[in-house]
């Protein structure tokens, strides 16, 4: 059992890894960081934080649109949408790959 | 009078109770909410609110000699599925019915542990991660689309497509219902 925990511990490390990673990305997109953030092509503009734009932000509603009767396909894209697909498809996949590795070693009583 | 060990497993427990948000002290974690949508699928996916679980199953050998308190935490891992299951279904914001989804959840995982069946538990934490942060990153992808607006409510106003992220919702659900052949029907099974 101990030896189980203490693999997992190695597993979880990498969990936490990836999901730290994916809050930095995710926080630079939110907030408009120049390293994952799209840069509007006009090179002359004076540098700020509106010069940075969510990718394909015109997906999404637009602040001031009447919302109530607004119909938009609000999706989403790049790198969000990669994210998404890896964790659906861990959500998947991840009991039946790990069965043997958490029941199988030791037991379960 | 209780022998010594069993007075420490109700203390590493207490630990547990206030760290997995388990019935009881469970009231920060739905609180903990205001924070932006990847901090919470971090904190609630894999980092924080699981230690409480990991620090049983890494102190399984002196649980296993303090059956008392073996019986306590089966106990109240069982109130607190059923309890942060129930309260979920009466929540506005979308964050705070996972948090409590979350909750549940981590109830699930300590009463495995309190039945013994720890590498149950550890199985199910590990799942647990994968499709809670799916759960959490789409919620976060429609709030964003949204200007924050997270109540229930709100979202029967918007007359918005969301085909994708509604698949991937649909999909962490299943696995956290676990629906036969995904991630939570094995750990749950």
């Amino acid at each position: 059992m101990l030896e189980v925990s203490n693999s997992f511990f190695y597993v979880d490390g990498l969990l936490i890894t990836f999901l730290a990673f994916l809050a930095a990305i995710y926080t630079g997109y939110y907030t408009g960081l120049s390293f994952v953030a799209y840069r509007e092509e006009d090179e002359e503009e004076e540098l700020s934080l509106d010069a940075y734009a969510f990718k394909k932000n015109d997906f999404f509603l637009k602040e001031g649109s009447p919302l109530f009767i607004y119909s938009h396909v609000a999706e989403t894209t790049g790198f969000i949408l990669f994210v998404l697909c890896v964790l659906a498809f861990l959500s998947v996949i991840a009991g039946f790959l790990f069965f043997d590795f958490f029941l199988g070693i030791g037991g379960s009583a | 009078m209780f022998p010594i060990h069993e007075i420490i497993a109700f203390f590493l427990f207490l630990g547990v109770v206030g760290k997995s948000a388990q019935f009881g002290l469970h009231a920060w974690l739905p609180d903990a909410m205001e924070g932006p949508t990847p901090v919470s699928a971090l904190i609630h996916a894999a980092t924080m609110v699981t230690a409480g679980v990991f620090l049983l199953v890494r102190c399984s050998p002196l649980f296993e000699f303090a059956s008392v308190c073996l019986c306590l935490v089966a106990f109240i891992g069982a109130i607190t599925a059923l309890f942060g299951a129930t309260v979920a279904c009466f929540q506005e914001d979308l964050k705070k019915i996972i948090a409590y989804s979350t909750c549940s959840q981590l109830g699930y995982m300590v009463l495995a542990c309190g039945l013994s069946l720890y590498s149950t538990g550890l199985f199910h934490f590990f799942n647990h991660a994968f499709f809670k942060a799916l759960l959490f990153l789409s919620a976060g992808a429609v709030i964003h689309s949204l200007f924050g607006e997270q109540s229930n409510d709100a979202f029967t106003n918007f007359d918005v497509s969301f085909s994708f992220t509604e698949q991937m919702f649909f999909i962490g659900s299943s696995a956290l219902s676990s629906v036969c052949f995904l991630t939570g029907f094995y750990s749950k099974d």
